[in-house]
């Protein structure tokens, strides 16, 4: 009976969502990098996901000898983790006591050539700015998030480098990953948490746009 | 991990999940964002839920079994973030969730399947109607097969207490 039922109850709850045709979403560029790499992974050949695994079985051995794995403290501002081709991060800023109004920043530096794009993000409390190169706009391009008093939390698939760094005598995080050229640079400036995603771009720049935020 | 670097190998196993993605992303994306009213928030809620279809069985073809199972766990991976950043763990059955109003029940016993609680729908359809084991649904909404047994004896337990009600012989 209830192998009978289960369809059109299916269908009774999936009613309740919109229709294929209404379902438009442009996903963020975050979203698109991750599942791009989460798809990319399973187009690999098995002797490639073979060499995969004894490649990450060895790291993790390496990693779990020299007695590397990094514990979360409890301080942090920032931080991040990989697993499993995973990288989780989080961000924490500071509480200041008073209830200051949101203020998005902007990059008062970018690349020569890059344009900024029309902003999209209106949302309370988060502010998106995205800038790409007019001559390869789809393999040199950056886009900063702020978000305001809130940790932030999130994560994405891929092979990255994580590096303890500093933006403005603030720690931060450097995330990259040399197979797609894609970085991440995490920091928290007085109760505000900045990640600054790009491709394609020198380190150099990154630091250079994330200590030129301004007003 | 193991199973997460086998389960990426198999080429027809790849088609089936590229095939959803393209279909279904913008549905789970809806599907999430009805619980979590956040677009970053439903992003993420769908990258997780990838990220489980990623290691299950997946339907031979799109149609409404793939749709349901894209959906499902979409919700799922929303309403465990949406308690999670709430940090109200302690909701169990996610009753008063918002956008999770469910459909109204006119006494049959697929509306009343239907207007269950979610974890309780979710349990029921994937078993009865995406085929899956206790196993293969714990996978998917993140707990035990032991768990998703128990959810599942309780959920038939609340049918036929709500189908009782309405007279209706179970």
């Amino acid at each position: 009976m209830l192998y009978a039922a289960a369809p059109e109850a299916a269908e009774r709850w999936l009613d309740t969502l919109p229709g294929r045709e209404d379902c438009g979403h442009n996903f963020s560029l975050t979203f698109e990098a991750s599942m791009s790499a989460l798809l990319r992974r399973r187009r690999k050949r098995r002797w490639k996901t073979l060499a995969l695994l004894a490649a990450v079985i060895a790291a993790l051995g390496a990693l779990l000898a020299s007695g590397a794995v990094a514990e979360r403290p409890d301080n942090y501002r920032v931080y991040a983790a990989q697993e499993d081709g995973l990288v989780s991060y989080s961000a924490r800023p500071k509480d200041t006591g008073v209830d200051l109004p949101f203020r998005p920043l902007i990059p008062g530096w970018a690349p020569e050539g890059f344009v900024r794009d029309p902003d999209k993000t209106k949302a309370t409390g988060h502010a998106v700015f995205s800038y790409h190169s007019q001559e390869d706009p789809d393999n040199l391009y950056f886009y900063i998030d702020q978000w305001h008093g809130e940790e932030q939390n999130g994560l994405f698939a891929g092979n990255f480098t994580l590096e303890d760094v500093e933006v403005d005598g603030e720690d931060a995080i450097l995330i990259y990953n040399p197979d797609t050229s894609l970085s991440r640079l995490l920091w928290t400036q007085g109760a505000d948490v900045f990640l600054l995603s790009a491709k394609g771009l020198e380190r150099e720049d990154l630091f250079q746009i994330a200590e030129n935020m301004k007003w | 991990m193991l199973a997460y670097l086998q389960a990426i190998d198999n080429p027809e196993d790849r088609t089936r999940f590229e095939a959803m993605y393209s279909a279904y992303r913008g549905l789970m994306f809806h599907a999430a964002n009805r619980i979590l009213q956040n677009p970053q928030d439903a992003e993420d809620a769908v990258h997780l839920a990838f990220l489980s279809l990623a290691n299950c069985r997946l339907p031979a073809k799109l149609g409404p079994q793939a749709r349901h199972l894209a959906a499902v766990t979409a919700e799922r991976k929303a309403i465990d973030l949406y308690r999670a950043r709430k940090r109200r763990p302690e909701v169990e059955l996610e009753e008063n969730l918002p956008g999770c109003a469910p459909p109204p029940s006119d006494g049959t016993l697929a509306g009343a399947m239907a207007a269950l609680p979610p974890r309780y729908r979710e349990a029921l359809l994937l078993k009865y109607y995406n085929g899956y084991s206790a196993a293969e649904i714990g996978e998917l909404l993140g707990t035990t097969a032991a768990n998703v047994r128990q959810i599942l004896a309780r959920a038939k337990r609340k049918l036929a207490e709500e189908l009782a009600e309405r007279g209706e012989i179970v």
